[in-house]
Formats: C-alpha cells, sequence, structure tokens
C-alpha cells in the first residue's frame, strides 16, 4: 500500500489487516514496517504498508524504503491510497508507480470529504486515462472495502499498466534514444527502461548499479551531456521540468474528472476558519501550551491514583507470592528473587503505564484531528531560535510522560542530525518515573514549597536540554535544523475505535519493550544483591553494597555520600522508580523507618543536589536501550557519559554553593 | 520578495527555490515549484507562513519561507479555473 501521508492509508491497512498485523523496522534503518494479510475467497493476501509518501524520488529516507521495497520486493501489486479531495497532487506518487510499472489500483479515499466540499469525480475518466481500476472507499466509515478486497484479489489477473505519460517535443526523443541504450539491461533486471532512464535523468546515479559496467561508462556520459544541454536550453533543472509536465498532465486529468459544485477553492473552509485562531501569530503558542497544560493535568491526575492502585495490586502480588513459597517450603532466595526482584521491579515500571496510556491517548487524539502539524508549525519560531526543529517539541513533551516512547516519536523528524539531537537532549525532560524522588524528598524537606520545588525541577531539566541543544548545536551538529517543511491535513473527528486500538497497541507495544529489558535489569539487580550468599539483601556487604560503598566518596562533594544513596542511584539506572523502593528496603533491612533515614542522609540542601542528580544522571536502561536502537552504541555511550558527568557536576554546583548560601 | 514578506490573503507565483537538491525535492513532490501558485493563508511579515494550493494546506517554517522567492500576481491575470 503506497500513497500520500494524510491520505487514510493507516485506516485503510487496519481495516484490511485488523489484528493481523505486525510492526517492525525496515531492515537497517529507523522506519517502521507494518505488515499484515487478511483473506479472502480463501486466499492469503499480504499486505505492506510502505511509508507514506509524496513521490519515489528518494530525497527522504522514507522515500528511499518505500522505492527500494518495490525495485527488491516486486509485490504482486499496489494499492495507491488517493485523497480524493486532494487529486493533483495525491496522484503525483501513482504516475511514478506507473512508469515504475508495478500494476496499481486506485483507491479514492475520504470520498465523504469530497461529497461535502461539492467535488465529484468521474472514475471512469480516471480508469481509461490511467489504465487502473479505481476503487471509491471512505475508510473512516468502513465504505468501500469489501469491493478493495475484490479488486486485490484480481491483480494477478491485470497485465502490467501500460500507462505512458507524453513529456514533451523536447524530451521525448532524449527519452527514446536513451531508452534504446539501457534497454538489454534494463530487461535483463526486470525494469522498464524509459523508467530507469528518467530516473538516471533526475539525477538518480544509484540506479547505474543495474546496469553492466561496460554500457555504466558510456551511459553515465551521455546522460551527463544530455542533462547539461537540456538544463542550458531551459535555463532551469532537469529535475524540476520532469515535475512540471507531470503536474501539467494531471491538471488536464483532474480538470477533465473532477467537477466541482460552486468555486469554493478560494473559499475558507472550516478548517480554515479554526486555523485562523489556533495558528494566530499571538495566540498560537500560548493556546497550544494550554493544552499541554491540560493533557498534563489529565494524565497526572487520572495516571496519579490508577497507578496507586496498581502500586497496591502488586505489592499485595508479593506477599502473595511470598505467603504461597513459604507455604510449600520453597527455598528462602526463590521467594525473594519472586517478590523483591521480579514483582517489585517490574511491578514499578508497570505502576506508570496509567500515565502512559493517558499520554499516548491524547496524543494520539491531537495527531488524528490534525492538530499536531499545526503545533510544529506555532513552535517553530521558538524552536528554531534554541537550534531546533519544530517538530521535536513533540518527542520533548512526550519525554514528560516516558522517554521511550518520546524517542520513537522522533521519526517524524526527516533529518537524521536533527533526531539524533532530539534523542540526546529528551532525556532531561523529566520523565514521569523520577517524581516519586521529587514528590518524597520535596515532602521530607521542603513540606511548605512541595510543589514549588518540584516545579523548579522541572525547570532546571528544560533550562538543561535547551543549553545541551545549544552546545551540541555548536560542536556536533553544525548545520541549521533542517527546514520545516508540513502539510496540514483538514481537521476531523478522530474515529473512537481506531484511536482505542491504536493506543491499547502501543501501550502493549510498550510494555513489551520496557518490561521485557527492565526485568532483565532486574534480576542482574537482584542477584548483585544476594550475594555473597548469606548476606542480608541489598547491605553493604553484598556486592552492590560493596559497589554502593565504593563509590560513595564520588557523591561526596555533592552532599550524599553514603553507601546506601549510591546503592539507590545505581538501582536507578535499572529504572528511576526504583531509587525510593530501594531506599525503603535499605532503611526496612537497617530497622529504620525511611523518613528518618532520609534525615541521616540528607539536609535540604543536598536533598536538592540529589534530586537534582535524579534528573540529570544516566537514563534508565529502557531508555538507553531505545537510544541505542534508533541511532547506535556510540550515541547512546554518548548519552550515558555526558548525563553521568553532567548530573554529578549540577548537583556538586548545588549542594557547594547552597552550602555557602544556607548555612 | 520572499514568502516571509507576504502576508495573508495574497496570491502569489513562486519563482525561485533557494535551497538544496533535497529540499527542492521534497517540495516538488509536494507540488511546489518555480510556476507554482500559491494562496497565502496566515504569517508572512517576516515569519513562518501557511500556504494554500488548491485544497492543500501546508505549513513552511520561517526558514524555509525565507528561502522561496515570489512575485505577486495580479488578480486580474489569473486563470481563471
Amino acid at each position: 500500500m503506497a500513497g500520500n501521508p494524510n491520505s487514510g492509508k493507516t485506516t485503510i491497512f487496519n481495516a484490511l489487516t485488523g489484528a493481523h498485523q505486525t510492526v517492525g523496522n525496515w531492515p537497517g534503518v529507523t522506519v517502521e514496517k507494518k505488515e499484515g494479510r487478511f483473506e479472502y475467497q480463501h486466499h492469503e493476501v499480504t499486505v505492506v504498508d510502505l511509508p507514506g509518501t509524496y513521490s519515489l524520488s528518494a530525497y527522504s529516507l522514507d522515500e528511499q524504503v518505500a522505492h527500494n521495497f518495490l525495485i527488491d520486493e516486486a509485490p504482486d501489486g499496489v494499492v495507491a491510497i488517493v485523497d480524493a479531495a486532494n487529486l493533483e497532487r495525491n496522484l503525483y506518487l501513482v504516475i511514478q508507480l506507473l512508469e515504475l510499472g508495478v500494476r496499481v489500483v486506485l483507491d479514492l479515499n475520504m470520498s465523504d470529504v469530497a461529497e461535502t466540499r461539492g467535488i465529484t469525480i468521474d472514475t471512469k475518466v480516471l480508469e481509461k486515462v490511467l489504465g487502473v481500476r479505481v476503487v471509491a472507499t471512505t475508510a473512516s466509515k468502513g465504505a468501500g472495502l469489501d469491493e478493495l478486497k475484490r479488486r486485490v484479489h484480481d491483480f494477478v489477473r491485470q497485465p502490467a499498466p501500460s500507462f505512458k505519460l507524453d513529456y514533451g517535443d523536447d524530451l521525448e526523443p532524449e527519452l527514446e534514444r536513451l531508452s534504446v541504450l539501457v534497454e538489454p539491461d534494463a530487461q535483463r533486471a526486470g525494469l522498464r527502461p524509459r523508467w530507469l532512464v528518467l530516473r538516471l535523468l533526475e539525477g538518480e546515479q544509484g540506479e547505474l548499479h543495474h546496469v553492466s559496467p561496460e554500457v555504466e561508462r558510456q551511459l553515465r556520459a551521455v546522460v551527463s551531456d544530455t542533462v547539461k544541454r537540456l538544463e542550458r536550453h531551459w535555463g532551469r533543472d532537469i529535475g524540476t521540468v520532469i515535475a512540471e509536465r507531470r503536474f501539467g498532465f494531471l491538471k488536464g486529468l483532474v480538470k477533465e474528472c473532477t467537477q466541482r459544485q460552486a468555486d469554493e477553492s478560494t473559499q475558507p473552509t472550516g478548517s480554515d476558519r479554526i486555523d485562523r485562531v489556533l495558528t494566530n501569530r499571538w495566540l498560537g503558542v500560548p493556546l497550544f501550551l494550554l493544552l499541554m497544560g491540560v493533557t498534563f493535568q489529565l494524565v497526572f491526575r487520572i495516571g496519579t491514583p490508577l497507578a496507586r492502585l496498581i502500586d497496591m495490586g502488586f505489592a499485595a502480588l508479593g506477599k502473595a507470592a511470598l505467603g504461597g513459597l513459604t507455604a510449600v517450603h520453597a527455598p528462602e532466595w526463590i521467594g525473594s528473587l519472586l517478590a523483591d526482584g521480579l514483582i517489585h521491579g517490574v511491578g514499578s515500571v508497570l505502576v506508570f503505564l496509567p500515565n502512559i496510556v493517558i499520554l499516548f491517548l491524547v496524543l494520539a487524539l491531537l495527531e488524528d484531528s490534525g492538530y499536531m502539524s499545526r503545533a510544529a508549525f506555532v513552535m517553530d519560531r521558538f524552536m528554531h531560535a534554541l537550534g531546533l526543529h519544530g517538530k521535536s517539541f513533540i518527542p520533548m513533551m512526550m519525554g514528560f510522560g516516558c522517554c521511550v516512547p518520546a524517542i520513537l516519536a522522533t521519526r517524524t523528524l526527516e533529518s537524521r542530525k536533527d533526531r539524533i539531537l532530539t534523542i540526546l537532549i529528551i532525556p532531561l525532560m523529566s520523565c514521569s518515573a523520577r517524581l516519586p524522588i521529587y514528590t518524597l524528598l520535596a515532602a521530607a524537606f521542603f513540606p511548605r514549597n512541595q510543589w514549588m520545588v518540584v516545579f523548579s525541577l522541572y525547570l532546571l531539566g528544560i533550562v538543561l536540554a535547551v543549553a545541551m541543544a545549544r552546545l551540541l548545536r555548536t560542536f556536533l551538529f553544525r548545520e541549521e535544523a533542517a527546514p520545516l517543511i508540513i502539510e496540514l491535513p483538514p481537521y476531523h473527528l478522530p474515529v473512537v475505535k481506531h484511536l482505542l486500538r491504536h493506543v491499547v497497541f502501543r501501550s502493549w507495544l510498550f510494555v513489551k519493550k520496557a518490561g521485557t529489558i527492565i526485568a532483565g535489569a532486574v534480576v542482574v539487580l537482584w542477584i548483585l544483591a544476594r550475594l555473597p550468599w548469606g548476606a542480608a539483601y541489598a547491605s553493604q556487604a553484598t556486592l552492590i553494597g560493596r559497589l554502593g560503598t565504593f563509590m560513595a566518596p564520588v557523591f561526596a562533594p555533592a552532599g550524599f555520600g553514603h553507601w546506601q544513596v549510591a546503592v539507590s542511584l545505581l538501582t536507578g539506572i535499572v529504572a528511576k522508580e526504583l531509587v525510593v523502593g530501594t531506599l525503603g528496603t535499605l532503611s526496612a533491612t537497617a530497622g529504620r523507618t525511611l523518613t528518618s533515614s532520609l534525615g541521616m542522609y540528607f539536609n535540604p540542601v543536598s536533598a536538592y543536589a540529589f534530586m537534582a542528580m535524579s534528573l540529570v544522571y544516566t537514563p534508565c536502561v529502557a531508555t538507553i536501550a531505545a537510544i541505542r536502537r534508533e541511532t547506535n552504541w556510540r550515541w547512546a555511550a554518548l548519552a550515558v557519559g555526558y548525563s553521568l558527568v553532567l548530573g554529578w557536576a549540577v548537583a556538586v554546583g548545588i549542594n557547594q554553593v547552597g552550602r555557602l548560601l544556607f548555612k | 520578495m520572499t514568502l516571509a514578506d507576504t502576508g495573508s490573503g495574497e496570491t502569489v507565483r513562486i519563482v525561485e527555490i533557494k535551497a538544496g537538491r533535497n529540499v527542492r525535492g521534497r517540495l516538488l513532490g509536494m507540488g511546489i515549484m518555480p510556476g507554482s501558485e500559491v494562496r497565502v493563508l496566515s504569517g508572512g511579515r517576516g515569519g513562518p507562513v501557511i500556504i494554500a494550493q488548491n485544497d492543500c494546506r501546508m505549513a513552511l517554517g520561517l526558514g524555509m519561507s525565507k528561502r522561496i522567492v515570489v512575485s505577486r500576481m495580479d488578480p486580474d491575470a489569473r486563470e481563471t479555473e
């Protein structure tokens, strides 16, 4: 399935494949690959959802992936999803598909929108001119899908397309001449000579690998000469001219097959009117911030009580497991592994699942309705000043919930440099797992200013993120952020069913990914806390206790050079939620309450320093794994390295300065 | 003058896109190239713009709008659809 972004492709894909879909990556790149299947008349049809693209001209990673798949995998056919209300631009991709020689079924989607705008499309004309079957659908309502399945089923019996675009009297002779040159090699590679020639003229040198070496040298020279000659004659580059000719043809085609009820093309649409407010020069940013504020209110107000419930549930589960195992006289260490290790560890991560789900839900709502692109536009000016891309804002905001999906969300950034830069500063956005640390210490040491203290930490994170962005931009990613070019689809009311399915699917993926990594790390942690055999769990004599003792002096300048604190920070590398839990466990082992322990380890200044350290120092293993997956281990190492150093420096700075000011 | 210098409500024709091949290629695929006519819906005045072409709406950030050279269109000379 191919089509423009915002053409409803995903909806159709979901409608066709339902629950039978898998999400992965295209090999070697961080572009999402969705594959699914459906059954029609006892035949199983495998569907691959290509990334949404405007063309196949390989100017972006998405386009390259789509293009390479079509060449290498040679699917039986392509369903080209076309937005009926935006025919001209959507058909550009279809032209390229036809020139490539794949079998195409044209899916005229969003027919309902076209109807409301008074647009009627004569599908017979389209079918005749392009030589493809056309199916009209309205994916959001499920209309036309059966016919689409039938057409897809009929693919195999269809001949390959014979569509040929007339590129004009100046270009056609050149195309003929060059086609003859490449014909033998093209035939051998199973490609259309004319298509290959067009690609070469457009500058896609990569296509030369289809040609034999002897022909290649000659071809390179001929193509280069031809291009120079033509460009001199036109005074423009050939890529532009080719696109012009294609659009010229499409303009004519659209005029021929479309009828508009009234000349509404210059009237502002409903979406335009909404945009006048939402993208207003003065109102735009405040409205966006308001929306974000509401989002976080929802996430925390609804999420936190639910999280507490889950927490209690897991605690009960731990007790029950322990009880059950003791009853069957299982060795004590199994009970400990289960209760202290797995249940406690994994539980403390799942605890904030409600926050994640609500965050996903709200973001999916904003994305589906069409608002997200407006948000990127509105924040562009501001982000540009910070050296960031407008589209970085949303992933950074998601970092306040959890870094793992936030890092995944950076895939919408086209430029790799912008992406890496954003990924590196996302961990500085204080994720929801750190909140328990703040609430605990703020309540204990700043009882009258709790929320101010917590808020100041979030602010600190943002300030540091901006500073790091500037630093990285100046020293590592020297060029400017890629320009923002984003389509603003018309606003529309998201379909609740699709929304829920999407959120559940994504949340489940998150649980699987984060959960597996954290479960593994928790077991390692447990081993470190139990050995050598016989020592009390996580006491100073254990491996982790000794590690903590060894590291404690490092934290002395920061005001908390106690081995227990060091141990809790170590557990924080596995999952930030474990920090508080570990402090609790260590107090219990020593027979103290948590509050009295805190008084032993910290004073107000060092407590604040500790909170700052928790904010900045190395992100949790799930985040590190996500960074590595989206970039490579070098960047992941950099992320870990700089955050450790920065975290230590900030904590020490706060403590030293604070001691002077407040003692 | 560039897109960044326009104001909302204006119709302009694109004269030149001062950007690298990749960026020009992306705009091309979206139908934005020298010769295209677009309506400015909002923005301009030195900043990012939202433009309309037929039924498409597109947002171009600050960096982009400054690099697209345009000329104002005489309303009488505009072709009727």
